[in-house]
């Protein structure tokens, strides 16, 4: 049974254990999944025509998931943040399902998605100062979707919005509600974008690239931060990063993108122990790591992320990879999985699978 | 530092303040103290690794090194020179013995110029209008094109424009562009932190290796320990204008004594020890 298969017959069939996991709990399966992405495709208008930069990603999360999405740039890791979203450039072909609690997305009009945005998912950007309107206080900045979405007088948003900055820790938050953005620091500013994204209770967040403009002491308060208050609510989080030692520490489970499909999917502490595809095994050997003598070479993926329409054909990875042969470039490698059956009684089923998209991963020594 | 190497670079008690807006017009400005007697050397084919949180002071004192700003108090002596008493004309000599490579890869490079004026520029500002040596059209390209193959570009790159390369490549044309004119120490304020993992490693490794084949110092200003690690002999941790822990990478790394350092250390995402 392919991957896809597999993941709309544990979303559809809840009652029915899969060949692939005995799971007898069904509880989970009561209700339809937080978030399931189904073969979502996205074709984006270039100076070439429309050429696919998602190629089919599919993935299931349910409430308190934590998700992390890697990958270099180029890979489809923000378009696929968009995509959930609904906020694609206008041109954008979408194929495929995005099911937030059972409701298809991608067939919305931009007006109920308008209403939706904020509501019932959010997101942080990278950049909190760009992100934030400079000509107004903040405290104006979180009542904004409050009123938007839950109707609320100003003065009524503005009492939340200072319980929603105490909530983000951010340091005298009452003297603070009529600050503008660049009378705070980058963290702080990052506390304010979260205090917006969380203002309506979503139930899905995404962060793109939370804390990559922050300084590392205060990237690792505001990632717990944001662990914490995704655990409080219940929330379902969509974490993308490049950051590999940030992965290990904050989400449960890490997708690896390449070329616009996810090529491995795995929990992260099994991901961390084997790494079967060797687009992963690639980034996982160029980070530095401490431990490292001066002037150690690094190694490194020969060559770079292709353009969108240059893509190979069969697996995008192919031209990197040193592993490849002829039969790489025939088709795109189906996801297939590692150590089936390992859990039996878990009760959250897929998530908790290895998954790899590569035909020779049983060939190659995956490295510890 | 062993004895017996060269210095290269010795910056001796530098203080940097900055004036703070007036807050009213009878109140007395405010000043902030940037960098609060700092002092380090750096031997020749050695790299420096200087780490801190932003507003520690370490672009600050890349800035004072590169001779951009004077320092309030302190000196800063290049080959034996003190670079801030030299006459304007003999600076402008002297800059092409050191250059600089900044964090953003696209905001630090010209998008309206080809990369053969980007990579030649630090040529047309040094040498040739300091000394009156002029260098013909054919130089500047020869030049140019050396230093592009240096760091793995081709010839054929010259006539592009930065908006045709990607993060990685940009960088390395900054990388060229530093080295065009044959200096023998390279500022390098976050050079990578802009990048992807694997296109950090490519351009960590030219790094590594131009050092070995130039035998050039650095000083390089990171967030990232790992990188420093990596990169440098001795390391220097600031916190708020002054050094809090000095000494060799190993040294640092192994056994960090402030709790700054330890802080730092423990905020490196998978950290455990």
């Amino acid at each position: 049974m392919d991957f896809v298969t597999y993941l709309i017959r544990a979303c559809q069939e809840p009652d029915k254990p899969t060949s692939m996991t005995n799971s007898s709990a069904t509880s989970h399966f009561d209700q339809p999944p937080l978030l399931a992405v189904h073969d979502l495709r996205v074709a984006l208008q270039t100076a070439h025509g429309h050429v696919d930069a998602l190629r089919g990603v599919s993935f299931v999360m349910q409430r308190g998931d934590t998700l992390g999405l890697i990958g270099e740039s180029g890979c489809g890791k923000s378009l696929t943040a968009l995509a959930v979203m609904g906020l694609l450039p206008e041109r954008a072909q979408v194929t495929g399902s995005v099911q937030l609690n059972g409701t298809e997305l991608t067939q919305l009009s931009e007006a109920v998605l308008c209403k939706m945005r904020g509501a019932r998912m959010a997101m942080i950007f990278q950049e909190p100062m760009t992100a934030l309107n400079p000509l107004h206080p903040i405290w104006k900045q979180i009542a904004e979707p409050l009123q938007l979405h839950q109707s609320m007088s100003l003065a009524a948003a503005k009492k939340r919005a200072l319980e929603l900055l105490e909530r983000v820790q951010l340091p005298r938050a009452k003297e603070r509600l009529d600050a503008y953005p660049h009378q705070l620091s980058g963290g702080q500013r990052q506390r304010v974008m979260i205090s917006i994204a969380l203002a309506c209770q979503p139930d899905i967040l995404i962060a793109d690239e939370p804390t990559t403009a922050l300084d590392v002491t205060v990237q690792k308060e505001v990632l717990s931060l944001i662990r914490q208050l995704v655990t409080e609510d219940g929330m379902g989080l969509l974490l993308i990063s490049h950051d590999l030692g940030l992965m290990r520490d904050q989400v449960d489970r890490v997708m690896v993108m390449y070329g616009g499909t996810v090529v491995e999917s795995a929990r992260t502490p099994d991901l961390f122990r084997t790494r079967a595809h060797p687009y992963t095994q690639g980034l996982f050997a160029a980070r530095p790591q401490l431990g490292l003598k001066r002037g150690t070479r690094l190694q490194t993926i020969p060559g770079n992320v292709p353009e969108i329409f240059k893509w190979p054909q069969g697996c995008a990875f192919a031209d990197r990879c040193p592993h490849a042969q002829a039969s790489c470039r025939m088709a795109v490698p189906l996801p297939e999985q590692i150590h089936a059956n390992r859990n039996a009684d878990s009760s959250s089923m897929q998530t908790h699978e290895h998954w790899v998209s590569c035909l020779k991963w049983q060939q190659l020594e995956t490295s510890a | 530092m062993s004895a017996n190497s060269q210095v290269l670079l010795e910056v001796q008690h530098v203080s940097q303040q900055y004036a703070l807006p007036k807050t009213s017009l009878l109140a007395k400005a405010g000043h902030i103290q940037a960098l609060n007697d700092v002092s380090f050397k750096l031997a020749a084919g050695k790299s420096m690794g200087i780490v801190g949180e932003s507003g520690s002071g370490k672009s600050t004192l890349s800035r004072l090194v590169m001779a951009l700003e004077k320092p309030t108090q302190g000196q800063v002596l290049f080959k034996g020179q003190d670079l801030h008493a030299l006459p304007s004309n003999k600076l402008r000599e002297a800059r092409s013995d050191f250059q600089m490579v900044f964090q953003d890869p696209y905001g630090s490079l010209d998008p309206r110029q080809t990369i053969l004026r980007i990579v030649s520029e630090p040529l047309h500002s040094t040498l040739h209008s300091a000394s009156g040596q002029s260098l013909s059209s054919l130089d500047l390209k020869d030049r140019a094109t050396l230093a592009l193959s240096e760091v793995g570009l081709r010839a054929s790159d010259l006539n592009k424009y930065p908006h045709e390369f990607s993060g990685g490549q940009r960088q390395r044309i900054a990388i060229a562009r530093a080295l065009i004119t044959r200096p023998s120490l390279i500022v390098a304020d976050e050079p990578v932190s802009a990048l992807d993992v694997s296109v950090q490693a490519q351009v960590l490794n030219l790094l590594m290796d131009l050092q070995d084949r130039f035998g050039l110092s650095y000083l390089f200003v990171s967030h990232d320990l790992a990188v420093v690690n990596l990169m440098c002999d001795d390391v220097m941790v600031l916190q708020h204008g002054k050094v809090v822990e000095a000494g060799t990478a190993e040294e640092i790394f192994q056994n960090a004594q402030h709790a700054y350092t330890q802080t730092l250390l423990a905020a490196i995402p998978g950290y455990s020890k």
